[in-house]
């Protein structure tokens, strides 16, 4: 999976959404998406969501775990924890990205939390790398990571991929004695 | 062992010459025995090149033949040749320089397909061919940081500092880390386009020919045409 292909996978998550105009439910292949009432939130895919916004129909509702306490605490946590911590949506980073994009002022410090996720990231792949690191000179058969993003994993994929084929084919020609 | 039969990689490596030493005698091949880069006759040659064309390689006669040509002859039952020194780049004295510091060793200069090459030679019989292959080995897994290191900062041609010093340490991969190398950066690559928000753009389809695997890899991240 390329980081195109992530990206439009992301965007089928659910984010509350408060919109300003009225309609009925829209039925969609999906599922349906409930009757739209001016000032009344609601769940809706965030493509769609993008979409309302971008057409100035909507309003955005932060998320509980892009609020500036929470992002705050994922960082203390990742700073703490020499391995991975769980994230609480498997594209956090891809998504933050793309509502900031669209909806800063519905963001409350959203400069800041934008620098949080930097730091959070740049934490993420500094110990992404030197576990990495570690694998290839120790020449285990396997290692087991939890808990990583599928940003993360597809930046490190095809690396990852044929350094270890080499290594094995490396070992593969030491010759039993 | 060999890849595929068009494999760019598998022909430049097997055509490397490597010293043998042959066990038999073999008529009518003693032109061999003069030549080492090219096997043509002078026009003053010409009257002894009938003599010279019969004549025969005695046995423990020291040739230098392409690795392919080895391969055939070493392997086989009735053996015709053995190996008895290895080149340059897998001797003793180079194999304690790998085991001090691999990282130093500037591969594309001496050997650029040391791994390829490696793994050719150990299809052969000789002796030590449990310490070369460690070596082989070890010196992938020590280099492998530095690889990495390289792979995963982004060059920008616009930052020239920071280009000249990448371009220093990058000078000493050989063939197979270089491509590991272009792939990490492909994906990084690929994450920066994301953050920039280029995903979304819509640019026309590159029209391309037979390409490797290589250019694939490098071109897979650039041009999408993305349809919304």
């Amino acid at each position: 999976m390329d980081i195109d292909e992530v990206q439009y996978l992301s965007e089928n998550e659910l984010i509350s959404v408060v919109p300003n105009f009225k309609h009925p439910e829209i039925n969609l292949i999906r599922g349906s998406v409930g009757p739209f009432l001016p000032l009344v939130p609601l769940q809706v895919p965030i493509w769609m969501a993008i979409h309302l916004k971008e057409s100035h129909r909507c309003r955005f509702v932060c998320p509980e775990w892009l609020t500036f306490d929470s992002v705050q605490e994922l960082l203390r946590q990742e700073q703490q924890q020499e391995t991975f911590t769980p994230m609480p949506n498997p594209y956090v980073f891809i998504l933050s990205q793309t509502i900031m994009n669209v909806a800063l002022e519905d963001i409350p410090n959203g400069d800041q939390i934008r620098l949080l996720m930097k730091d959070l990231w740049d934490l993420r792949l500094a110990k992404l790398r030197s576990s990495i690191g570690n694998l290839a000179r120790s020449g285990a058969l396997y290692a087991k990571v939890t808990h990583l993003t599928q940003v993360e994993i597809c930046l490190i994929r095809n690396f990852l991929k044929t350094s270890l084929k080499h290594i094995a084919q490396l070992q593969d020609a030491v010759p039993d004695e | 062992m060999y890849e595929d039969y068009f494999s760019i990689d598998d022909i430049l490596s097997t055509q490397e010459r490597i010293r043998c030493q042959l066990l038999v005698d073999i008529p009518k091949l003693g032109f061999l025995e003069s030549s080492s880069a090219t096997a043509t006759l002078n026009d003053e040659k010409k009257d002894h090149a009938d003599e010279q064309n019969f004549s025969s390689l005695t046995a423990n006669t020291k040739l230098e033949l392409p690795y392919w040509m080895i391969y055939s002859i070493c392997n086989c039952k009735t053996r015709f040749a053995s190996l008895p020194e290895l080149p340059l780049i897998y001797s003793r004295i180079q194999r304690q320089i790998f085991a001090a510091d691999a990282s130093v060793v500037d591969l594309a200069k001496q050997a650029a397909h040391f791994y390829r090459q490696g793994r050719h030679l150990l299809e052969l019989n000789f002796d030590e061919k449990r310490q070369v292959a460690m070596t082989l080995l070890q010196t992938y897994q020590q280099r492998f940081r530095s690889i990495m290191d390289a792979s995963f900062h982004l060059i920008l041609s616009s930052d020239h500092h920071h280009h000249e010093s990448m371009k220093q340490q990058t000078g000493k991969f050989e063939r197979q880390e270089k491509i590991l190398l272009m792939l990490g950066q492909a994906a990084f690559r690929d994450y920066d386009r994301l953050v920039n928000n280029e995903t979304k753009q819509m640019l026309p389809p590159k029209i391309q020919g037979m390409t490797t695997d290589l250019t694939n890899v490098l071109n897979g991240g650039m041009n999408r045409k993305r349809k919304r």
